[in-house]
């Protein structure tokens, strides 16, 4: 039963945050790009290291692809070469 | 015919050493798997040739200590696609120490960039630069100890890459920005950390940890991040064919680099997992990333984003290796909607066939082909057939290639 209600918490705060976000992302018409890593779909491949021209991405313990958020720049070149669409 | 030929030098006797350590790895009975394709690419330019190779070994030298060694070539005449590099070789090396309580792992990994072209790197830094990067080295460390429900671990990773910076100078004789090569240069990376998990019930898992990432080759310490992060975890199985896992995770980053509404991220997750019978399974789940500034002035979305996939196996295929995969992944804020089907079918004894499609919106679609005849269970041969759209004008790249996989 306490999961449930854990469950069912969690479940709101997707909710919410999804819909609370939205109302003050539009108030502020601030456009936030940010990249990060599906650790959950990341295979390691490096693909993503080969081409982000900043040098921001690295290898983390687990094999996994890290992105340096202070050295990326956004450009997006990882997106399109991710062979799982992790990022 | 290449620009930067030592750059070659040094992946020949890396692609040496290659040849040494699988020599080793069989000569000590290892698990080795070696996979390799040749393809003729044309489109968008000259035609050319890519091959691409990769090599995994394994060997349990103790029960509780294996040694793994992973390499992975690419290696073609001209740039393709989006790669700046012509040739890319990837080495890995790890020790991996497990025992019940304690888990040790090191690794050392390199990349030799090959022919790579000049690139802007750190431009926030020094924007009159063009580092082409030649080689990176990555050391790492883990360790992890589990007692009762409490997790421990440790790690500590560095990065080193060598390049050859090019500095653009104004001529005031020919009034042109001049080109000049200076001194090869060496950039280090630190990134250390700790964590801890304690499950408090079977089914909650709490975690905390902190960690440093530091770039060692500034004075102003403009990308160093330090990070301390809180989250929760619940995975749940009310049926044996159903799992239900959630999880939230806030990240506080302190560093001079980042956006101040970037300080404080939000990571929220719920994935359901349903196994329907008749060979079907599948999982949906939704993902929001949010983030405030210091003072939590306000909510700022980055996006909200659904997964789901669903499998479908075949039974008429003895080996279970006939199947239909179908997913997509919608994220309304960034427009980059991803759509992908697969599906493998045996057509005959030892022969299959692959079909494979994948359209990331605003990005590339590509759609491959493949026919794969299986001598025996470990050795594959297969003809491959690739075309990689790009959305940017340029034209698409054919790939025509054939290639084996062989596990020893």
């Amino acid at each position: 039963m306490k999961a449930s209600y854990i469950l069912i918490i969690i479940t709101l705060l997707v909710l919410l945050l999804g819909f609370a976000c939205k109302r003050a992302n539009l108030t502020t018409g601030a456009t936030l790009i940010i990249y990060e890593v599906d650790q959950n779909n990341c295979n390691g491949c490096g693909e993503c290291i080969r081409v982000c021209p900043n040098d921001a991405i690295y290898w983390n313990n687990q094999g996994k692809a890290v992105i340096n958020q202070a050295k990326c720049t956004q450009c997006g070149k990882c997106v399109a070469v991710c062979p799982n669409s992790a990022i | 015919m290449y620009p930067v030929r030592e750059m070659c030098g040094s992946m020949s006797k890396q692609c040496y050493l290659i040849f040494i350590f699988v020599l080793l790895a069989l000569a000590l009975n290892a698990e080795v798997q070696i996979q390799s394709g040749l393809f003729s690419v044309n489109g968008n330019g000259d035609n050319t040739y890519l091959n691409q190779t990769r090599i995994d070994a394994n060997y349990q030298l103790l029960p509780q200590l294996s040694l793994l060694y992973s390499a992975k070539l690419d290696a073609a005449d001209r740039k393709l696609g989006n790669f700046p590099q012509n040739k890319w070789l990837s080495n890995y090396m790890g020790v991996d120490y497990r025992s019940k309580h304690l888990q040790v792992s090191a690794a050392y990994r390199n990349l030799a960039f090959g022919t790579a072209q000049s690139l802007p790197l750190y431009q926030e830094w020094r924007g009159d630069l063009e580092l082409a990067r030649k080689m990176q080295h990555q050391t790492q460390i883990e360790a992890k100890s589990s007692f009762g429900g409490m997790e421990l671990s440790a790690f500590g990773i560095h990065k080193h890459l060598d390049t050859t910076p090019t500095e653009y100078v104004f001529n005031f004789d020919t009034f042109e920005m001049e080109a000049v090569q200076m001194p090869d240069r060496a950039f280090d990376d630190a990134y250390y950390g700790v964590q801890a998990a304690y499950r408090v019930t079977p089914f909650l898992d709490l975690r905390a940890g902190t960690d440093i990432q530091q770039a060692n080759f500034t004075k102003n310490e403009i990308y160093d991040i330090n990070t301390v992060a809180f989250g929760a975890q619940l995975q749940l199985e009310p049926k044996a064919t159903t799992r239900i896992s959630g999880s939230f995770d806030w990240e506080n980053r302190a560093g001079e680099n980042l956006e101040p509404v970037t300080r404080n991220m939000f990571y929220t997750s719920l994935r359901l997992q349903q196994s329907l019978g008749m060979n079907i399974n599948g999982f949906i789940s939704l993902l929001n990333t949010s983030c405030t500034d210091d003072e939590m002035s306000d909510l700022y979305l980055i996006s909200n984003q659904i997964r789901s996939q669903v499998q479908y196996h075949f039974s008429y295929d003895p080996n279970q290796a006939s199947y239909l995969n179908a997913g997509l992944k919608l994220s309304p804020e960034f427009r980059t909607n991803t759509y992908f089907g697969e599906g493998q079918f045996l057509l005959m004894n030892h022969l299959y066939a692959m079909l494979n499609f994948k359209r990331i919106e605003r990005s590339l679609s590509n759609y491959q082909a493949k026919v794969s005849f299986f001598p025996s269970p470990f050795t594959e041969c297969f003809l491959q057939y690739t075309i990689s759209s790009p959305d940017n004008g340029d034209k698409s790249l054919n790939y025509l290639g054939v290639g084996t996989s062989i596990r020893l």
